[in-house]
């Protein structure tokens, strides 16, 4: 090899090229993970699961309703207190508001080890996805041994009231409803900047992060292409030693 | 002047590394205060509240007849369910429509009260500050309604962070010199950590904490290395003042600034001295004037002066012991020894658990994490990191470097103990631990100067591509943290 060392143009170049490599591969990673990772929540009632809101004992039925769904799903997870030794497992049917046949019908069971005293989700698919833009009431029939109790908070818009023991409550159930084709948080770039624009500035929109976006990729390449002006200075320069 | 000439001026300015990098800063820095929701953020709620209380009422929060929060941000945090996600993150996974937005819209036109907070909360004992900086984004903003005030003095804070990156710059150019390479390291270190993005552009002290910390470090070693200029004593001593009247967390500053000072005015010829003590006896009235003045008008409202930290109801609080507080450092950094009585609740290393997760990057209510891997890569790079800074500075003989590392090292140490402090005196008032990773974002100036350090150690020919592995992998590292963030809260 020779003695002489490279021009410090090409070594400057070098530089940057190589930055611009480790990002791209980064990038290209992060992209794949991106694709990878899927989101299966199509949307929730946003009702806490924070304390017990029925005891439903073997047989029991609750409803809840009208919900308003604001996303096509085809299961729902609700959330129990159980015992280690529960054998807990409800029936979940839905129908249209108004309706009085039930029009989908699925079993919920707990997915998960069980921790006592500490709140379990309990699972199941419909076999048919339910469509959004309607109002829905669903009932949960007990089919566990023994008394459970089903948790939940105050109702907030849209998540419906609790029927117990058929008059309406202030109450409502935990309930996370699951998309039927979970889509990658790649996917869901577009959707994410919409909703991270709402509750801000009543003038933001996705252009927003899109517009965040493109600033960091030219403030990244501006800062990669200043490497070799930096170097250059440094060789120029009598720093001190530290 | 020619157009061509012209045109050179602002293109060659984006070329400088500081302007570049404050760019891709101040942009991150954007989209931290814009993608968190409202008051996703540790404690900002209570800071949001502090900061209203003065702007509308111009009263301190420390009213006992009344709630801290406004009608004006209770209706704003409900309509987010700001006090439900962090505690429910399975359950509450708001859809954040435009239907809800313009319903929350329609409320806040009726002009709730935001001046009929005000009362006591954990953080209420805080000095004013922070909050009064805040306040000018909260006066200034054009928005009418808690959320939008939220967002302008989120987006304000901003500054604050490249206040921090640009101290990083000074204070590595006044350690090494001016080279580039490791000043630019230094400085992208300071502005790109995820947990210092995250913080700094909240509504919470600690993020003015940081820039005023970087800035006294700066200030520190000029007045070591410069002979205790009157100038740069005076500043130095405002400085720390400003950091005490931020949070109270920063009285940890003084005694590594009086050793400064002292260091600076040794550097003096004998003759010199004399005048020179003088000068910096004015010059610290800068420090003790303001802090005198806080202290004396808290105890005149009858206020406390710091967050004092008392047992919990029905629990009996136990003695300060020197020996259990020295096993609970232990016990903190290292595996506890089979003779160790158990100090403290966590399970695991607390060096692992607040120190490395939570120093890096733990958001929301610090129940936002990133993939486990990532944190246990960072603890390796952390270790490294320390290895190689206390390998270098080990070899250094020169004496206006031992004096440097002395402050350093001192301002190091003073924060650690009053923060292991605070946190012993918490568990041993029964309330559970104190420490959160944030609370060493202080000194994350030594951080960029050992990272630097390292930079300026390396063959010439490798420090470009070691600066530019760094800018790099922190800014992938904020890649992760920002899709983290968005995919707890928005999908």
């Amino acid at each position: 090899m020779s003695g002489r060392a490279r021009p410090a143009s090409r070594r400057n170049g070098d530089l940057v090229i190589g930055s611009c490599l480790v990002l791209a591969v980064g990038i290209v990673g992060l992209v794949l993970a991106g694709l990878l990772d899927r989101r299966t929540t199509a949307f929730s009632v946003d009702v806490p699961a924070a304390a017990a809101v029925a005891m439903m004992a073997p047989g029991q039925r609750i409803c809840q309703g009208p919900l308003a769904v604001v996303a096509p799903f085809n299961g729902v997870t609700a959330w129990m207190l159980l015992a280690k030794t529960s054998r807990a497992k409800f029936v979940v049917t839905a129908r249209p508001d108004g309706g009085t046949a039930p029009t989908w019908r699925t079993q919920i069971t707990p997915q998960s080890g069980i921790a006592t005293n500490t709140p379990t989700a309990l699972s199941g698919s419909f076999s048919s996805t339910i469509a959004s833009g309607q109002r829905i009431s669903l009932c949960l029939q007990s089919h566990s041994a023994g008394v459970i109790d089903v948790l939940g908070s105050t109702a907030v818009r849209g998540s419906g009231t609790l029927r117990l023991g058929g008059k309406p409550s202030q109450l409502a159930l935990a309930l996370v409803f699951k998309a039927p084709h979970p889509a990658s948080v790649l996917a869901l770039i577009p959707t994410i900047f919409s909703r991270a624009a709402v509750f801000r500035l009543p003038w933001f929109g996705a252009w927003t992060f899109w517009t965040l976006l493109a600033g960091v990729v030219v403030s990244v390449l501006l800062v990669l292409d200043s490497l070799p002006r930096a170097a250059s200075l440094d060789e120029g320069s009598e720093p001190r030693d530290v | 002047m020619t157009p061509s000439r012209w045109a050179r001026g602002p293109a060659r300015a984006l070329q400088h590394p500081l302007t570049a990098l404050i760019a891709l800063v101040g942009v991150i820095g954007l989209t931290w205060a814009l993608l968190v929701p409202p008051w996703q953020s540790p404690d900002e709620a209570v800071h949001f509240a502090y900061a209203q209380s003065l702007a509308e009422r111009f009263a301190l929060p420390d009213a006992k007849d009344r709630g801290p929060f406004s009608t004006d941000q209770i209706l704003a945090s409900d309509a987010v369910h700001a006090l439900q996600i962090p505690f429910y993150t399975d359950q509450v996974r708001p859809d954040w429509s435009r239907s809800d937005y313009q319903r929350y819209l329609r409320a806040a036109a009726t002009h709730p009260s935001g001046s009929n907070g005000g009362g006591l909360s954990a953080d209420a004992a805080n000095p004013p500050l922070f909050y009064l900086f805040d306040d000018l984004a909260y006066w200034g903003s054009l928005g009418s309604n808690a959320l939008e005030r939220l967002y302008a003095m989120r987006m304000w804070n901003v500054t604050l962070l490249l206040s921090a990156v640009l101290a990083g710059w000074l204070l590595s150019g006044e350690v090494f010199g001016r080279r580039r390479l490791a000043q630019l390291t230094c400085a992208a270190v300071i502005g790109l950590v995820p947990m210092q993005t995250f913080v700094l552009t909240s509504v919470n002290p600690d993020a003015l904490m940081v820039p005023l910390w970087t800035l006294a470090l700066w200030l520190g070693a000029r007045v070591i290395s410069q002979g205790a200029q009157t100038r740069d004593a005076a500043a130095l001593c405002s400085l720390t003042a400003a950091a005490i009247l931020t949070k109270a967390t920063s009285y940890a500053l003084v005694p590594p600034v009086l050793v400064a000072l002292l260091i600076g005015w040794r550097q003096r010829p004998p003759a010199e001295r004399r005048r020179t003590g003088q000068q910096l006896a004015l010059a610290s009235l800068a420090l003790f004037v303001p802090v005198l003045g806080w202290v004396g008008l808290s105890k005149g409202l009858g206020r406390p002066v710091v967050n004092t930290i008392q047992a919990s109801p029905g629990t009996q609080g136990h003695p300060f012991l020197v020996r259990q507080f020295l096993s609970y450092v232990w016990q903190f950094y290292l595996p506890r020894l089979p003779f160790l009585t158990p100090v403290g609740t966590s399970s695991g290393l607390a060096l692992w658990d607040v120190w490395i997760r939570g120093g890096w990057g733990v958001f929301g209510y610090l129940e936002v994490a990133m993939p486990l891997w990532i944190y246990q890569v960072l603890a390796v790079v952390t270790g490294l990191v320390a290895a190689a800074a206390l390998g270098l500075l080990a070899r250094i003989r020169d004496r206006l470097r031992v004096e440097l590392l002395t402050f350093f090292v001192l301002t190091l140490l003073s924060l650690l103990l009053l923060l292991h402090v605070s946190d012993y005196r918490s568990l041993i008032a029964g309330n559970g631990p104190l420490l959160q990773g944030r609370y060493l974002l202080p000194g994350i100036g030594l951080f960029g100067l050992a990272v630097g350090l390292a930079t300026t150690r390396l063959p010439a020919r490798w420090r470009g591509g070691f600066c530019g592995a760094v800018i790099v992998a922190l800014l992938l590292l904020q890649v992760v943290a920002l899709v983290t963030v968005a995919k707890r809260y928005y999908t």
